[in-house]
């Protein structure tokens, strides 16, 4: 009887893992649907497209490093800051925090098997890694987008951009909405129904919140976005007229649909970060976070009020007072969340015991550079001084800080948080600490500066400037900085590289972590969790007794679902039981979705209608074939 | 300068006993040469102490590997060397085939003792060869002695990233070469010591971790090259050495033969890419001793920087020229010393930064009333957000504090006081600051700093914005120019911008806030400037191609002269009274030029370009890009591509006599 009992868990463990194997060499990858692959395929692509965004950057610096240089002609100049935008918001701080973050970790932490639509997770990536491609194949035929990423009409409109660069960018921030829509809705359903039978709204993670919060705003704010490409499509590819004055239009309408969608974006790239956050401090800091609820409500509030707050990016054109000023009041309400979760955090840490490991650095340097973001983010809702500093370099200081500091900083904390569990080994702590100050101090050279330039008058988006007007030491400063912040980078990349290969095992629960993830083997198996997981609290891992309780379970076969590839569903808010769901497995479809989808986009570009109708049904097609089987029941 | 060796071991003990992690170890070193190459008055002194740190520095990172040996062994390399240089020298390496047919053991050989000498040698030579050039070529020096560094820290990084063992390492440890290579050099180390001295043979012995690249040989090599470029003999004679040393190296088992190639090739990159780099170089210590020379003037003055009196074409580093320029015959006193010094060049570099507050398109220099207010709000809100950041800095440091005193008692503890705490942080207190902050800015400067509202001004001034220039008309009168505005002083004026094509943004930061210039509106903005002067604006939304070269002038002058600028600029353009201009006028109608140009008065009715009727009173040319000056003009006329490419002014390929007297005639439009 003594040794019955853990064979018994073995046979069951080990009939999991068959019902649960996928493919492997590169045809699995390919047909992947479990999460944490789609996970680190999103990670890796986003880590590429982030070395040419960085890669852009330097560029630019070293053209701005002195007066009158000449490294970059105007056009390739005003391609690279276009592109950096749009390669850093798009298609790198977005992918890697829901894409890669967000997939790898969020049915961990609510317990469950998969994401509540793994085809559809599937597809989210390959769309997204099109769309990618698409847009870098207008910088390798000569035609980047040149606009800047917000794109202003009438400069945006044929006349003026007469080549395809505009279509690149119109088309393919089109196609990468339809990813980042269906990863969204994807969460919310995921968040809503997956969560493992126990765990009501209230005792699911912070981190789990900041996600229901960014999928919700992804999917609120994106339609305005496409909206507004697809008329500028319109436009451009058929002559209609809506942003054209002459013919009645509005160039304006361009702006607000643009920051309609444009401001809630900013909080849609810093709220996973604040979700990383709230995850790391409670495990380095061994208390659970101050004010819970309260936090848990701002998230969502930043979310919801962020989309009240767009003119704030237009208060230079001339609209009433009475508009401007009303947005200039709703820019100051949405402080006040942000503030509840600072000082939530703040007091985590300073009530707490913290042990400042690398992860807890990061975070603490994202806490310092997040208030001096959000410090000089208030100072433009004071409509003069905004009108005064809107378009200089101070802005460029201002969003960085917000961007890089309050959204990437986490990131790379994040990244050195995980890597033992998705990896399996620790990272260098000496190296990770080193990389965390070398990055901090190139960051602060970097982004401090140009507060400072911006006051002194220098606008942003210039190719080039005069000397004489006191720009040239704070922009070799800055130029200098961008190197050092490169390094840094790079050793993060570099220590995790070799981490990869060399570093110790790990062990499942390295940090004494707070949520589920840290309750399975590391790297996870492929079904995620022998057993679904206990929970009678947000801190699911500290509560001893229920993780006791799954050890037993996986003995007794209880909450195992050892019969077929199958997931728990629960009711959205008290989580009760609600039925057993059976997952579809791997499957080719969503990757020749994707590159039907493709042809759709390419061949509007190159305005050969007939062909984009052989790849509409091309699509129609693939979608047939898709819904044509159901997933079975494993027999 | 040779007083670097005992403290490199002073240092090295300390750390050991302090337990300083390498990252902190690294960074401070190298800092070592930069601080040297700050804190000291330029001389030769000053350049034999930056080598000497420099030499500390390479020398105190070359022990760092030493902290943790058992690591630093499981990293090294020593198979692959090996079996290069067999390759090399034809299935046994070279060093090996050699002591097996020149040495005779167990005595040591004359052989044995001059290879010895000459490795010996190694640690003086370049130091020595540095030396000379230092007191006979000091102008050379500097580069010279960047490549050397260059090569001394470029072996460096190789030892660190691809650690590999020397020969006779492993021929003892290893048993890979029988046991037949032997260590010469600490042979006779010792031998010329009479006993064992640990200290001093580790520091004299090679490491048994940095291989390749050959440091020895490279840097003897940069050593002979450097020398060569001044004296050829000197330079053959290093070489000589260089070669001699690279023999001695192989003989003695302190390199491969693969490890003197990698050494070479490292110090032909050096040399090859090394005038690429001193370029940028150049420009960083040329920014370097102008703040030098201003920290020189605070010290021995005692003048704060002050803004410079404006006018045209006044340039924000004035002051600084104006005041370094004088001999400065006040020698540096005894407090003159490095402490001083550096305090002195950090407050002179922020005082650079500080003076460039007086920009001349400054938001933090305001010249009018708008400005003025809009710089005291943001001083306030700096204040305010100044005080919120400190205190949060604050709370972080307090856990920092407590993070190894988990016992340190706070606030009583408790959930509820701690939600109380965020409550209190992240809700009342800023609600307080939001709602005065909305009140002052949103309500009080918002009024003070609004458009005028129609009729209210006795003057309106008509901006229109093109790709990449401005147009400026006075209505009621018939003037019109292009880039430059002017109006008078202490005069309420009224901007009305609009655009001809794109979205453009008309910014005087010394005098409002900006407006963007939108189809299809008129958007309004006030100009009220308090003294006449020179105000810089530049086009602030982004507007293609040349959005860098989009500035332009508002000249804010006495009403009365005003007046008289206005009455001139209504006029119709000056009829040429030369025959150079009478040239030119007929240039300008017969050539593509009045296509485009309007010059009132003449059959010249283009409307593209700016109007030119009165070209020969502006400052400047193409908004801003080049002063307006008769070669400048021929420039541009000329090739107009060249110095804004994209704008709409084709090269019309004109005879350079077209050109001249078509300067001729422009520069007659007063």
């Amino acid at each position: 009887m003594a040794t019955a009992a853990p064979s018994l868990a073995a046979e069951r463990l080990d009939r999991l893992s068959r019902i649960w194997r996928e493919r492997s060499g590169l045809v699995g990858w390919l047909t992947t649907t479990d999460h944490k692959r789609i996970g680190i395929l999103y990670f890796f692509t986003a880590l590429a497209f982030f070395a040419a965004g960085g890669v852009e950057a330097l560029l630019i610096r070293t053209q701005l490093a002195a007066p009158d240089q000449h490294v970059l002609s105007p056009n390739a100049f005003n391609q690279a800051f276009t592109l950096h935008g749009i390669t850093m918001i798009f298609l790198f701080v977005i992918p890697v925090s829901t894409g890669a973050f967000g997939n790898y970790l969020l049915p961990l932490m609510i317990g469950s098997r998969d994401m509540a639509f793994p085809r559809l997770n599937a597809l989210s990536y390959w769309i997204y890694l099109a769309s990618g491609i698409f847009i870098y194949i207008g910088l390798v035929t000569g035609n980047a987008p040149n606009a800047g990423w917000f794109n202003y009409v009438p400069l945006a409109s044929k006349t003026y951009s007469p080549g395809t660069g505009i279509d690149f960018y119109a088309l393919g921030l089109i196609f990468n909405a339809i990813s980042t829509t269906a990863s969204a809705i994807n969460f919310i359903v995921t968040i809503f129904n997956l969560r493992a039978p126990g765990m009501s709204l209230n005792r699911m993670p912070l981190f789990c919140f900041a996600f229901l919060a960014v999928s919700f705003a992804l999917v609120f704010a994106l339609p305005p976005l496409t909206c507004a490409l697809m008329l500028l499509e319109l436009q451009r590819l058929l002559g209609f007229h809506f942003y054209d004055v002459a013919s009645g239009g509005d160039p304006i309408l361009w702006q607000n649909l643009f920051w309609i969608f444009g401001h809630p974006e900013v909080y849609i790239i810093i709220l996973p970060a604040f979700g990383i956050a709230t995850a790391i401090i409670p495990t380095f800091t061994r208390r659970r976070m101050v004010a819970f609820p309260l936090v848990a409500l701002a998230e969502l509030l930043v979310a919801f009020i962020g989309f009240g707050v767009w003119v704030h990016h237009m208060f230079a054109v001339g609209l009433s007072t009475a508009t401007t000023v009303y947005f200039a009041a709703a820019s100051l309400i949405i402080v006040i969340p942000s503030g509840i979760q600072l000082f939530a955090w703040i007091t985590t840490i300073v009530t707490g015991t913290p042990r400042f490991k690398t992860p807890l650095l990061w975070i603490v340097g994202f806490i310092v550079l997040f208030m001096l973001g959000g410090l000089s983010g208030v100072m433009f809702a004071a409509i003069p001084f905004d009108q005064q500093v809107t378009d200089s370099y101070f802005v460029v200081a201002h969003f960085h800080y917000v961007i890089f500091g309050a959204a990437v900083f986490p990131v790379l904390g994040g990244m050195y948080y995980w890597f033992p569990k998705v990896t399996g080994r620790m990272y260098y702590e000496r190296w990770g600490q080193a990389s965390f100050w070398l990055s901090f101090a190139g960051m602060n050279l970097t982004f401090f500066p140009m507060h400072i330039v911006g006051l002194l008058g220098m606008p942003r988006r210039d190719y080039t400037y005069s000397g004489g007007l006191g720009w040239t030491a704070p922009n070799l400063i800055e130029t200098i900085g961008a190197y050092l912040l490169a390094a840094g980078l790079l050793m993060v990349v570099v220590n995790l590289a070799v981490s990869l290969f060399r570093g110790e095992a790990a062990g499942n629960d390295p940090f004494g972590g707070d949520t589920l993830e840290w309750a399975t083997t590391s790297p996870p198996p492929a079904y995620n969790f022998p057993v679904i997981p206990r929970v009678s609290s947000p801190y699911a891992m500290w509560d001893r007794e229920d993780r006791e309780e799954d050890a037993r379970n996986l003995e007794r076969g209880s909450r195992v679902l050892e019969r077929g590839h199958e997931t728990p569903a629960s009711t959205a808010v008290d989580a009760d039981w609600d039925e057993v769901l059976t997952m579809p497995s791997e499957s080719a479809w969503p990757p020749l979705l994707a590159l039907a989808l493709s042809g759709i986009f390419a061949f509007l570009l190159l305005k050969l209608w007939i062909v984009t109708g052989v790849f509409l049904l091309a699509c129609l097609g693939v979608l047939a074939a898709w819904h044509g089987k159901e997933p079975q029941e494993a027999s | 300068v040779l007083a670097y060796l005992p403290a490199v071991v002073a240092y090295a003990r300390t750390r050991r006993k302090v337990g300083a992690p390498p990252e902190l170890t690294l960074p401070v070193v190298g800092l070592a040469p930069l601080a040297a190459a700050l804190g000291l008055p330029r001389g030769r002194f000053r350049s034999a102490a930056i080598w000497t740190a420099q030499m500390w520095a390479y020398k105190v990172s070359f022990e760092v590997p030493h902290d943790r040996p058992a690591r630093q062994r499981e990293r090294q390399h020593i198979d692959y060397p090996i079996r290069a240089d067999s390759v090399i020298g034809g299935g046994m390496p070279p060093g090996q085939r050699l002591q097996r047919r020149l040495r005779s053991p167990p005595r040591l050989s004359r052989l044995d003792r001059a290879a010895s000498l000459v490795y010996f040698a190694w640690e003086l030579e370049p130091h020595l060869a540095m030396l000379w050039l230092l007191r006979r070529h000091p102008a050379r020096w500097p580069a010279a002695a960047g490549r050397l560094a260059a090569t001394f820290d470029l072996t460096l990084l190789g030892y660190f990233a691809v650690p590999s063992a020397p020969p006779w390492w492993a021929s003892e440890r290893e048993d890979r070469m029988g046991h037949e290579v032997r260590r010469v050099v600490a042979e006779v180390g010792r031998e010329l010591r009479g006993k064992p001295r640990p200290g001093i043979d580790h520091y004299t012995g090679s490491n048994p971790w940095a291989a390749m690249p050959s440091d020895h040989f490279g840097s003897a090599l940069m050593t002979a090259m450097v020398l060569a470029d001044v004296d050829r003999r000197l330079g053959a004679a290093a070489g000589a050495y260089a070669a001699a040393l690279g023999l001695a190296l192989v003989y003695t088992g302190e390199h491969y033969v693969t490890d003197l190639i990698a050494g070479l090739l490292l110090a032909i990159g050096v040399r090859f890419v090394a005038p690429a780099a001193e370029r940028p170089a150049r420009r960083v210590a040329a920014f370097a001793v102008e703040v030098d020379a201003e920290a020189r003037v605070i010290v021995l003055r005692r003048t704060a920087p002050v803004c410079p009196p404006r006018g045209r074409g006044s340039d924000e580093r004035a002051p600084f020229r104006a005041r370094t320029a004088q001999p400065l015959r006040e020698r540096p006193t005894s407090k003159w010393g490095t402490a001083v010094r550096l305090t002195a060049w950090l407050s002179a570099f922020g005082a650079m930064i500080a003076v460039s507050g007086c920009g001349r398109q400054s938001t933090l220099d305001p010249h009018s009333p708008q400005s003025h207010d809009i710089r005291t709000l943001w001083w306030w809100m700096l204040v305010a957000a100044g005080v919120v950041f400190l205190g949060a800095v604050a709370m972080l440091v307090i856990g920092w504090i407590r993070r190894r005193e988990p016992g340190l008692p706070l606030l009583g503890g408790g959930e509820r006081t701690e939600t109380r705490l965020v409550v209190l942080f992240g809700m009342v207190i800023p609600v307080v600051v939001l709602v005065a902050l909305f009140f002052v800015s949103n309500v009080y400067v918002i009024g003070k700093t609004e458009p005028p509202s129609p009729g209210s001004t006795s003057l309106s001034v008509e901006v229109t914005g093109h790709q990449w220039w401005w147009e400026v008309h006075y209505p009621g009168t018939a003037a019109v120019t292009a880039n430059e505005i002017h109006i008078p002083a202490r005069t309420r004026v009224n901007v009305i911008g609009n655009t001809d094509d794109v979205i453009h943004s008309f910014w005087v930061p010394q005098l409002n806030r900006k407006i963007d210039l939108i189809p299809g509106r008129n958007n309004r903005v006030l100009l009220d400037a308090s003294q006449p002067g020179v105000y810089r604006g530049q086009c602030a939304e982004f507007c293609g191609l040349q959005h860098a070269h989009m500035a332009f002038e508002v000249i804010a002058d006495p009403p009365d002269r005003f007046q008289a600028w206005l009455q001139n600029m209504a006029a119709d353009a000056p009829q040429p009274a030369t025959a150079a201009e009478r040239a030119g006028q007929a240039a300008f109608m017969q050539d593509q030029c009045s296509s485009c140009h309007t010059i009132r008065g003449t059959g010249a009715q283009g409307q593209i370009g700016p109007d030119l009727t009165h070209l020969a009173s502006r400052g400047t040319i193409a908004a801003l890009t080049l002063p307006n000056t008769p070669q400048y003009l021929s420039q541009w006329i000329r090739d107009p591509q060249h110095f804004k490419p994209g704008n709409k002014m084709p090269g019309l390929n004109l005879s350079g006599q077209d050109v001249n007297s078509l300067v001729a005639y422009l520069r007659s439009l007063r």
